[in-house]
């Protein structure tokens, strides 16, 4: 059971004067209850690689395996896979259409034949998750405020309890409070097992989270593994377009000053270095 | 495959040729009088071969591939298609074939397939204007153009603001449009299979939210142009003005000799 990237490529507009290069080899695993986070700058690929692990688009060449189902156009089993996979595009609540709350969040568990019962328990789950009233079920999505709407059309992708959740940029246009109850409610999604892929060009919002992270660059991998590992790639050849961490950028100059502390993004632990260095210079 | 993964009919095509180069009312004028004589010339076929010819050189200069302008008209094909039945059908003359009440005479097929010709060359001239003219170079030229009739009265610079921002905003919503689709694909819904009822329910979850979205940005541009102090065409200067070179009048000039010499060549001959 894995969702598996194996030296995807894919091109837009292909022969045509537009043709552009969007993914060049690029290869990635994902295991149920990881978080893995893509990061790049923009037009790096991101948004093809979202699309592509849902079967939205299909890679020019390379594969995309969902538990050891492969994707291709028009395979049988592509909306089973849509169900494994959810994904959530930028703007979610771009999506909305229904005249109630509850129709919104039917539509998925009725495309993909759940029943009612059923999907009216799942619809009582999600809610629970998201923190929202059974109250709003009755009410019109788009007389919602702002993070009432997103929290609704992210239910509405989660309400099938996919195996893995796909977000691209989940948290743009929330404010600081918004964005860390959306972390949260993600890390309780990876707790229970579901496959957490968030697609992001802050780096500095997902070390702490992810498990594992992959830095796209121009469309290739230009980095991959836990963020430990990526971050002391990155410090020797930054990825373009890709803003370090302040910590972080702190830490590698006070390295290359000649000063013994660790490549960290944690406050806490660049004080804590840094004052090691301080006493043992005084002593 | 994406949606839009293909060059759409009038997309534009950002290339530095000789025919981008050109002047956007040397080639809208171009572009009328090479439809005028397409429906001009009807009679024989030789002016057919005269506008195919066009075609190939135009994709020479303008660094377009054959292949990318034909594809990118396929939309179209349907009404070229439904062109040539309707004229198939409603002819009088020999008849070839009949199927119950319906007979296909001799005539109605040669003017379906003639019909239908004409209208593919309009719509490969008129696409391939576009595909070598930006929007903004577009509408400023059919404002140029329109501006002597303006002391009638014809508004001519709202008709070209008017065209651009539609022009401006197809490519937009034509994203927006594929984002929304995508976005409930993703949501399990089928978008293209069953009978028309069920496929136009089926789009309900797209077009409602493609209109929110379409009335917003069309509340946010209004305000934006507000704010910028927008108030109509009086007055108002151009950061790039069209200019009308040699190359223009020389280009016009050959575009109307072959016009005329199609026209002529289909009346000489029949």
């Amino acid at each position: 059971m894995s969702l598996e990237v194996c030296s995807v490529s894919f091109i837009y507009h292909k022969d045509t004067p537009l043709e552009t290069k969007s993914l060049s080899d690029v290869s990635f695993r994902v295991e149920p209850g990881e978080w893995v986070a893509v990061v790049g700058h923009t037009g790096s690929g991101k948004t093809t690689l979202a699309q592509m692990l849902n079967g939205l688009i299909f890679p020019s060449s390379g594969e995309v395996i969902v538990d050891g189902l492969k994707l291709y156009p028009k395979a049988p089993h592509l909306k089973s896979v849509r169900r494994k996979v959810g994904l959530v595009f930028q703007y979610p609540e771009h999506q909305l259409f229904a005249e109630t709350v509850l129709e919104e969040l039917m539509y998925a568990p009725r495309n993909f034949a759940i029943p009612e019962d059923e999907a009216m328990e799942k619809i009582k789950r999600v809610l629970k998750a998201f923190e929202l009233d059974e109250g709003i079920l009755s009410k019109n999505p788009f007389e919602l405020s702002g993070g009432q709407k997103r929290k609704v059309a992210l239910a509405s992708i989660v309400v099938t309890e996919p195996h893995y959740l796909v977000l691209d940029e989940p948290t743009a246009g929330l404010d600081w409070k918004g964005q860390e109850a959306l972390l949260s409610m993600l890390r309780t999604f990876r707790d229970n097992g579901t496959g957490v892929i968030q697609i992001t060009h802050d780096i500095e919002m997902v070390l702490d989270h992810c498990d594992r992270l992959l830095v796209l660059e121009e469309g290739r991998r230009r980095s991959w593994g836990p963020p430990a590992h990526v971050v002391e790639e990155l410090a020797d050849h930054p990825a373009k377009g890709l803003v370090l961490p302040d910590v972080l950028e702190m830490a590698l100059r006070l390295r290359r000053a000649g000063l013994n502390v660790s490549l960290t993004w944690s406050e806490e632990r660049l004080i804590r270095d840094i004052e090691k260095e301080v006493s043992s210079c005084l002593s | 495959m994406p949606f839009l993964d293909h060059l759409t009919l009038g997309q534009y095509v950002p290339l530095n040729s000789f025919v981008h180069s050109l002047d956007p009312r040397c080639k809208i004028l171009g572009t009328m009088a090479l439809i005028t004589s397409v429906f001009l010339a009807n009679a024989s076929p030789w002016p057919y071969l005269v506008w195919s010819a066009l075609v190939v050189f135009l994709c020479i200069l303008s660094g377009l591939s054959l292949k990318n302008v034909l594809a990118s008209t396929r939309p179209a094909l349907l009404l070229v298609l439904f062109t040539v039945i309707v004229n198939m059908f409603f002819a009088e003359g020999e008849e070839l074939i009949r199927i119950s009440f319906i007979s296909i005479t001799r005539e109605g097929l040669l003017t379906g397939i003639k019909m239908g010709l004409r209208l593919y060359f309009l719509i490969i001239f008129a696409n391939m204007t576009m595909m070598t003219t930006s929007p903004l170079e577009l509408s400023d030229g059919i404002e140029s153009l329109l501006s002597p009739f303006r002391r009638f009265g014809v508004p001519a610079h709202e008709f070209a603001m008017m065209m651009t921002i539609a022009l401006r905003f197809i490519p937009t919503l034509l994203e927006e449009t594929d984002r929304i689709m995508k976005a409930q694909l993703a949501r399990g819904a089928d978008l293209d299979s069953g009978g028309i009822a069920k496929r136009l329910k089926a789009f309900i979850p797209v077009l409602v939210p493609l209109f929110v979205i379409v009335f917003q940005r069309a509340d946010e541009l209004a305000v934006a142009m507000e704010a910028r102090c927008y108030r109509g065409g009086i007055g108002r200067s151009r950061m790039k003005p069209l200019h009308w070179a040699s190359r223009d009048s020389f280009s016009l000039v050959v575009v109307s000799m072959i016009c005329i010499g199609g026209v002529v060549l289909d009346r000489w001959i029949s």
